[in-house]
């Protein structure tokens, strides 16, 4: 199902679906990005995803004619999850010592073994 | 000052997911401490260094693979991550310069925590003299 939007004056219109199949081999620089979108999965910062998808339906905007907002907007209207990420939060927290097997573990010798 | 960024290295990775590493009490301590607003970041290199060591400690200590690199996925999946392309000439020269104290890897994650502004963290003495070095 499609649904509406308007940047900058220009009506367009995109389904859950086509993004998907936009952003599904996509792969981005996550480094700087505040919200990303969450996509079978894989997590997108949200302008350069917005940007690739209007990209791909030849929508002439550059990712200086929306702002973040915008693309939050959009990805929500069309049903996808929005996060922010990287902040420490309660975050992590369940991933703190989640693995428990073995015993006598170095992590810096481990990593030092990498190169012997 | 330092912005709260935080940028991991393997060892304080590694150290943080498996509890029984000689590391991980104190990785937690120090997670425990940062502020709220901390924001951690990695350099891809460093997925492949710990999803290394992990997949060895998998195999020589017979641990349930699935779950580890499951575990190391969401971690990865929570944290920034940069893809910062350096020169490869660039970085081998900084080795020769420190006459190969530093990986590869290490030697990205120096020039990163650089220009990032960010605090590295790692329980690797040479890595942290290095970085000390850089800040003082």
């Amino acid at each position: 199902m499609s649904c509406g939007f308007k940047l900058r004056g220009r009506n367009f219109e995109l389904s859950k679906e086509e993004v998907i199949q936009i952003l599904k081999n996509k792969s981005f620089e996550q480094y700087g990005s505040s919200y990303f979108v969450e996509v079978e999965g894989k997590h997108f910062p949200v302008k350069e995803a917005l940007y690739e998808v209007l990209k791909s339906e030849g929508i002439g905007l550059t990712k200086l004619d929306f702002t973040t907002q915008d693309a939050v907007r959009i990805f929500r209207k069309l049903g996808f999850e929005v996060l922010t990420k990287g902040r420490k939060g309660k975050a992590l927290d369940d991933l703190i010592g989640v693995i428990k097997e073995g015993e006598g573990f170095n992590a810096v010798e481990d990593k030092a073994r990498l190169y012997e | 000052m330092r912005a709260s960024k935080y940028l991991l290295d393997t060892s304080f990775v590694i150290a943080l997911l498996f509890e029984k590493d000689h590391y991980h009490p104190e990785a937690k301590r120090i997670y425990e401490q940062l502020p709220d607003d901390a924001e951690f970041i990695t350099h891809r290199l460093v997925i492949g260094e710990a999803t290394s060591v992990a997949c060895r400690r998998c195999k020589e200590r017979k641990l349930n693979c699935d779950f580890v690199l499951e575990k190391l996925a969401e971690f990865f999946g929570r944290i920034n991550i940069t893809s910062k392309d350096y020169s490869y000439e660039g970085i081998i020269e900084e080795m020769k310069q420190s006459k190969c104290t530093l990986s590869f890897v290490d030697t990205v994650l120096l020039k990163e925590a650089k220009r990032l502004n960010a605090t590295l963290l790692t329980f690797d003495e040479s890595l942290k003299k290095e970085f000390e070095k850089e800040i003082s």
